[in-house]
């Protein structure tokens, strides 16, 4: 805990804070208002003014490095995302590759390539001349577009990502996360069905959900059921078997007259 | 007359309650009755807990369809909880159990299911199907209520504030307490000096922002009353967290976190609950029911109502 942080929580009665609800599920560690995070160290961070969007909509998020005072030669970044809810907007069309941008003016880019299909961002760069510098500042900026509805999240790949001090010392600590809910296009809220009650005590109403299904798809063709065709055909068999006879009793009768 | 300072600590509900009193009787008395104080939060949960099928909770729950006699305390509840609801119009829902449960907020709680690529379309089928809180039935004198088949109800937003009030009830002889129940507090007169209950407010990490310590938003003096807070953003699954929006089913997202100021702690923590999924627009419905509530939106910037929180 940081010492600061439990300078001030001394300073205080108590601490209010937001609660989990009082029987919450499965086995969560107790919890008691107080810092419980307190983060220290060098740290890469995706910040995002939308937690909402709508399909089609856009959001910029900005990668932060902050090296905490220690000075870096090199870092390499690797973002995933995912493809089937996200997609990266190319910072620029001159190229054939998806790009992200750079903005970090003190190191020189030598990886910017983004796989759509994977959900991969890679971002790698160096110190000019070997020399090395602290860093607190954002670095790049990535635009994504919200393809379809549903949850969708941003992460740092930690075991591709570094933060390199001049001696090759990977100094990175915190990382996070940025998460996206995404509604419908123009989805409005729906409307809260509420179930109608029946007079008849002997009908139960069920909701839609429980309405068995049929066991089978309704007849709408003939050929949805083989039989109906062989009716068909058995009934103009019959009718030409009727005519067939009924021309032979005629022929019968010219014959005997 | 001299005051003894006795604080003491357990867990229940997962949280650890403190309880702090200055007392004018006897040791052994104050200890008793401090026990007898943390035995509210064992009964409130052995009653309401929805994780055991015994509790009359989960009896009435699985109820559907009949009405079901229930005890005068439950009813209370239920009838609270609900008119909450009626006032919010709905954004405030006691009722949103199974929605909850779909993304894997239930007894198992391994949310597996936020993995699940089908998750967005079964909220959306199950918001289209699922009873709305208006059908439940309430007879105040047969004490029955009638939940609609499959409706289920839970008193999480309600249940912590009102354990810390039986609590307060059962201390209320002594001059001088406060109950905290992991962040959602009440307190009775000024210390023993004079003093004033200093309490801070913790900030937590708003949603997709830069990594940061927490902190204190600031702090407020109460000798009074109860405050408690709400933020979901504070204890979040990936993308899931518990404060959902009853009409998309959605997780709301829109701010970081909320404190509100009542009487007592019932009224606090269910309110606190309300302005979450109001967001700004709910500190009017707050000032009319004479409520203090603070707003911390997710740039960080704070609106309030009520004097309490102007020296935050």
């Amino acid at each position: 805990m940081n010492l600061f942080l439990s300078k001030v929580y001394a300073q205080v009665d108590g601490v209010a804070s937001p609660t989990i609800p009082f029987t919450p599920p499965g086995s969560i560690t107790p919890t008691t208002a107080g810092p419980t995070t307190a983060v220290v160290g060098p740290s890469i961070s995706l910040t995002s003014e939308e937690t909402t969007l709508e399909v089609g909509m856009t959001s910029k998020i900005q990668v932060v490095i902050d090296t905490q005072l220690q000075p870096i030669s090199q870092y390499s970044i690797q973002l995933l995302f995912s493809p089937e809810y996200l997609r990266i907007v190319d910072f620029d069309d001159s190229t054939d590759s998806i790009e992200i941008d750079f903005r970090d003016t003190f190191f020189d880019e030598t990886i910017n390539e983004v796989s759509q299909q994977q959900g991969i961002i890679t971002l790698s760069a160096e110190n000019p001349a070997g020399s090395s510098s602290i860093t607190n500042r954002v670095i790049a900026e990535i635009e994504v577009e919200a393809l379809k509805a549903g949850f969708a999240e941003v992460s740092i790949g930690r075991e591709s990502t570094n933060l390199l001090t001049p001696g090759s010392e990977d100094i990175l600590q915190t990382i996070n996360t940025v998460e996206f809910v995404i509604g419908g296009d123009g989805q409005t809220e729906p409307t809260t069905v509420v179930p109608t009650t029946s007079n008849n005590p002997n009908v139960t109403i069920l909701p839609s959900s429980e309405i068995p299904l049929p066991s089978r798809t309704p007849d709408t063709a003939i050929t949805d059921n083989l039989r109906a065709p062989a009716a068909l055909i058995l009934g103009v068999f019959l009718i030409s078997m009727g005519s067939y006879f009924i021309k032979l009793r005629n022929t019968d009768a010219i014959k005997k007259n | 007359m001299l005051l003894r300072k006795i604080e003491q600590e357990k867990v229940f509900m997962n949280t650890i309650i403190r309880i702090t009193l200055f007392s004018d009787k006897p040791t052994i008395y104050t200890q008793e009755k401090i026990q007898d104080a943390f035995g509210c939060f064992d009964q409130v949960v052995k009653k309401y807990t929805r994780f055991s099928p015994k509790s009359e909770l989960s009896v009435l729950n699985n109820s559907g369809g009949k009405p079901m006699k229930v005890s005068a305390e439950l009813f209370m509840l239920i009838e609270y909880m609900l008119e909450l609801a009626n006032q919010t119009n709905g954004s405030y829902d006691p009722t949103i159990i199974d929605l909850l449960e779909t993304y894997g907020y239930d007894q198992k709680s391994n949310f597996e299911s936020l993995g699940d690529p089908n998750l967005f379309n079964k909220i959306q089928k199950l918001i289209k199907i699922r009873p709305h809180f208006s059908t439940i039935k309430l007879d105040k004198n047969n004490l029955t209520i009638e939940l609609a088949k499959r409706q289920r109800l839970d008193l999480g937003s309600v249940g912590k504030g009102y354990a810390i009030d039986l609590a307060y009830d059962l201390l209320e002889e002594f001059p001088s307490f406060m109950i905290n129940a992991g962040g959602d507090i009440r307190v009775k007169g000024p210390k023993p000096d004079g003093g004033v209950w200093e309490i801070g407010l913790q900030r937590t990490q708003p949603p997709n922002k830069r990594v940061i310590g927490e902190e204190l938003i600031g702090k407020i003096q109460i000798t009074k009353g109860s405050l408690c807070g709400s933020g979901g953003w504070a204890r979040k699954v990936k993308f899931f967290h518990h404060l959902l929006n009853p009409k998309t089913g959605m997780p709301i997202n829109s701010i970081s976190q909320t404190f509100t100021y009542a009487k007592t702690a019932m009224e606090a923590d269910a309110w606190a609950t309300i302005l979450f999924t109001l967001g700004i627009k709910g500190l009017k419905l707050l000032e009319e029911q004479s409520i203090s509530g603070l707003v911390v939106g997710n740039d960080g910037s704070i609106s309030y109502t009520g004097d309490i929180f102007s020296k935050v």
